[in-house]
């Protein structure tokens, strides 16, 4: 296949790197601001909170950069797919970003308080969203469809994980009411979680779309 | 040395040059319609020069309205007779002659073009007046017509090759019959070169001389029968030309005058019709 | 080598087949220069053929109505079928095909006539009577968007028209006559961009009633106009083929042959 579009295809190829940076961005957040919670590490939690306006800066920069590509290229078929499917990758991935935030600001407050149990669960389901953003991202590289569906398959696991949590520390709310203000941050930052897992179900369909055109469900 | 300025002398000079090739070619020319108006006003300017025929040798006064009628005459039937053939020629040279048929057509009308135009008199001669045993103006006509034949054959093929063949197409691509194609958007659209080289080849015919000599013979009486010998400006000019007498020789002058001016209102006519046509 | 030669379906409607071309090869004396090319060409709808320069689409186009027979020395086999009937059988009728073909060249060609003698003169042909000529001749001009510019200066010579104008007035022209099938080969290239989109909507009131085929090498243009689109290309030996047919939306986003993704992404080298 001979290409005439050398510049086209450079922006296109700064496009997706770009995609990938802010999803290691997103990733390295994510991991972080958990580990400020199981740690009890407030000023982790403070840098994580002050490094989301490089992620919002870079998703500005990534949208108009898009934008612009379609109005000056006239990108069509593929090429089309491809900059629809990052403008909403990188829509996801923000407010993936704002969600580890919310962890983080989680994490700040339960940290001056006692801890209300062993944290057990939550790294569990944290270790497998990870995971999943990490897959998700390998998957964006390698523009593989059929690894982004299997990714998606793995959000049931994520939800498990959620309703057990769920159940648990509303149990600890009915138990002693001391326990509500604790419970309740929790419930908010496994909630937190599970948002983050399904927008990278959200990432899959993006790269199904990238392949076939078409917009699918999934999971 | 400064390039610049040897490129701007030599370019100085050879405008020069151009400019004295451009008068040496143009001096003769001017040098013989000069000479041809001052020898013919005087012809021209005698009472009865354009209303009477020429008088007995030796009597002054006299004219050449058998002349004038003779050359109109002719050369009209001699149009009447190559235009409309020609034309059709033409037609069917740059329509349906891309064969060898046509290839052959042009070639003969080449040649035709390369003859010399004594060689129409002689088979004129040869086929009208022998065969009638009249000189008659009909005979010269023929020379005449076969004489124009080419001219407007060819310049009614050039001026319908120039007709881009997008016109073809459009009128075939509306469900338009080849043959009304050709004769209702086409030949129209070529209208002012067909006209154009009818002109022209009717003002060559005036001119003419040699086919007239022994066709047309002359005649000094006015009279407008094509069947018998006519007489036309040219051989006015032809045999005045040779004889001694002072107004003689001067309706000579006048003569040629006149088929000069003839020729020159006939391009000027042409042209201007071409640039009505073009708006 | 052909990715669909199957006439495309539109979901739910009743395919009509106007004219439908079925493996034709097409020589200039022992060049080929179509190889097996297919097309089924549904009625009232626009189909484009785009392709790179010298890849066959006018060629292809121009058989329809048989203006090939205009060039000494061509030769066309297989079948094109219009209602039917095989247009390029010996016995047809090519003079009332070009009247059910009509065409729109890629450089408007007006009759060095007046405005109403262009559009007067396919009728006056057909043998109507000077009222039948005027209605249509109105009525005509009013379906190209001509009758409100051009009624005041009917007498008037066509070739003073712009070009947007006198390609519009061609098209009325070739309406006149009251054809079922429109070939438009590259019909907006000559023209401005504004010129162009008067052109493009006027095809798409005009495809309630008549089915059109246009060659455009102006892949927007495809895009924004066309319901089928056919992608051609040269092969090997020169000779052009249809790579892919099928509804425009498709071939646009979604195609089917890497060739055509080439094409239309502007990648083709």
């Amino acid at each position: 296949m001979a290409t005439t579009r050398t510049l086209f295809d450079q922006e296109l190829a700064e496009l997706k790197s770009g995609v990938v940076r802010m999803g290691s961005m997103v990733e390295q957040a994510i991991a972080e601001s958990m580990r400020a919670l199981v740690d009890r590490n407030n000023v982790l939690a403070k840098e994580v909170i002050a490094r989301d306006q490089e992620v919002n800066e870079l998703h500005r920069q990534l949208r108009e950069r898009a934008f612009m590509i379609m109005a000056t290229q006239q990108p069509v078929a593929r090429d089309l797919r491809l900059i629809v499917s990052f403008q909403h990758m990188v829509l996801e991935l923000e407010r993936m970003g704002d969600h580890a935030v919310g962890i983080a600001r989680a994490a700040l407050r339960l940290n001056d308080l006692p801890q209300l149990k062993p944290y057990i669960d939550l790294p569990k389901m944290a270790e497998i969203t990870e995971s999943q953003v990490h897959e998700i991202l390998g998957a964006v590289i390698e523009a593989d469809q059929d690894r982004a569906r299997a990714i998606a398959e793995r959000d049931d696991e994520v939800d498990a994980l959620y309703h057990k949590i769920w159940d648990e520390l509303v149990g600890f709310m009915v138990q002693d009411p001391a326990n509500v203000q604790r419970a309740a941050i929790l419930l908010f930052l496994a909630k937190d979680l599970e948002r983050i897992a399904d927008r990278v179900t959200n990432i899959a369909e993006d790269v199904v779309f990238l392949h076939t055109g078409r917009i699918v469900e999934l999971s | 040395m400064n390039l610049p300025l040897v490129r701007l002398l030599v370019d100085r000079l050879v405008g020069w040059l151009i400019v004295l090739c451009v008068m040496l070619a143009a001096i003769p020319v001017l040098v013989l319609l000069l000479f041809v108006v001052l020898k013919g006003l005087p012809g021209i300017l005698t009472p009865g020069f354009f209303t009477e025929p020429p008088h007995p040798q030796g009597v002054p006064g006299g004219g050449v309205l058998n002349a004038i009628i003779g050359t109109v005459e002719i050369v009209g039937i001699a149009s009447l007779l190559a235009v409309p053939i020609g034309a059709l020629i033409g037609i069917f040279l740059s329509e349906y002659g891309r064969n060898q048929i046509g290839d052959t057509v042009r070639f003969i009308s080449d040649v035709l073009t390369g003859l010399p135009s004594i060689a129409f008199g002689i088979f004129a001669y040869t086929v009208v007046v022998v065969t009638t045993h009249h000189f008659s103006a009909l005979a010269a006509s023929i020379a005449l017509a076969v004489l124009m034949l080419p001219l407007i054959l060819r310049a009614t093929e050039t001026a319908l090759v120039l007709v881009p063949q997008s016109l073809r197409e459009a009128g075939l691509a509306i469900g338009a019959p080849r043959w009304r194609v050709t004769l209702e958007i086409i030949v129209p659209a070529a209208l002012g070169g067909i006209v154009t080289g009818a002109l022209l080849a009717m003002a060559r015919a005036a001119g003419e001389t040699a086919p007239l000599l022994f066709t047309a013979l002359g005649n000094d009486t006015v009279q407008t029968n094509p069947l018998q010998p006519m007489g036309a400006l040219s051989l006015t000019v032809f045999r005045n030309a040779l004889l001694p007498y002072q107004n003689v020789q001067d309706q000579a002058w006048a003569a040629a005058l006149l088929l000069v001016i003839m020729v020159a209102a006939t391009n000027i006519l042409a042209r201007i019709y071409v640039r009505r046509i073009q708006r | 080598m052909q990715t669909e030669i199957v006439p495309p379906t539109v979901d739910g409607a009743d395919v009509e087949i106007k004219l439908d071309a079925r493996r034709v090869n097409f020589f200039y004396g022992d060049f080929q220069a179509l190889h097996d090319a297919s097309l089924a060409v549904q009625a009232r709808k626009i189909t484009a053929l785009i392709g790179p320069s010298g890849c066959g689409k006018t060629t292809f186009l121009r058989i329809f109505n048989r203006m090939h027979d205009l060039t000494p020395g061509t030769r066309a086999t297989g079948e094109v079928l219009l209602d039917g009937h095989n247009v390029l059988s010996p016995d047809t009728d090519v003079i009332n095909l070009r009247r059910q073909v009509g065409m729109l060249f890629q450089r408007a060609n007006p009759f060095p006539k007046s405005i109403y003698d262009n559009v007067a003169y396919g009728p006056h042909i057909l043998g109507w009577s000077k009222p039948q000529i005027d209605e249509i001749v109105e009525e005509s001009l009013k379906d190209t968007g001509l009758w409100d510019e051009v009624k005041d200066r009917l007498r008037r010579s066509a070739l003073n028209l712009s070009g947007g104008q006198q390609q519009r007035l061609c098209l009325a022209r070739a309406l006149a006559v009251k054809p079922e099938v429109i070939l438009m080969d590259e019909p907006a290239s000559a023209l401005d961009p504004i010129a162009t989109l008067r052109i493009e909507e006027l095809m798409q009131e005009l495809k309630k009633r008549y089915t059109i085929v246009i060659v455009t090498h102006n892949m927007q243009q495809s895009a924004r106009v066309s319901d089928f689109t056919a992608f051609m290309l040269m092969n090997e030996r020169r000779a052009g083929e249809v790579i892919e047919f099928g509804p425009t939306d498709d071939i646009f986003n979604r195609p089917k042959d890497s060739r055509t993704e080439d094409y239309i992404t502007g990648r083709f080298g």
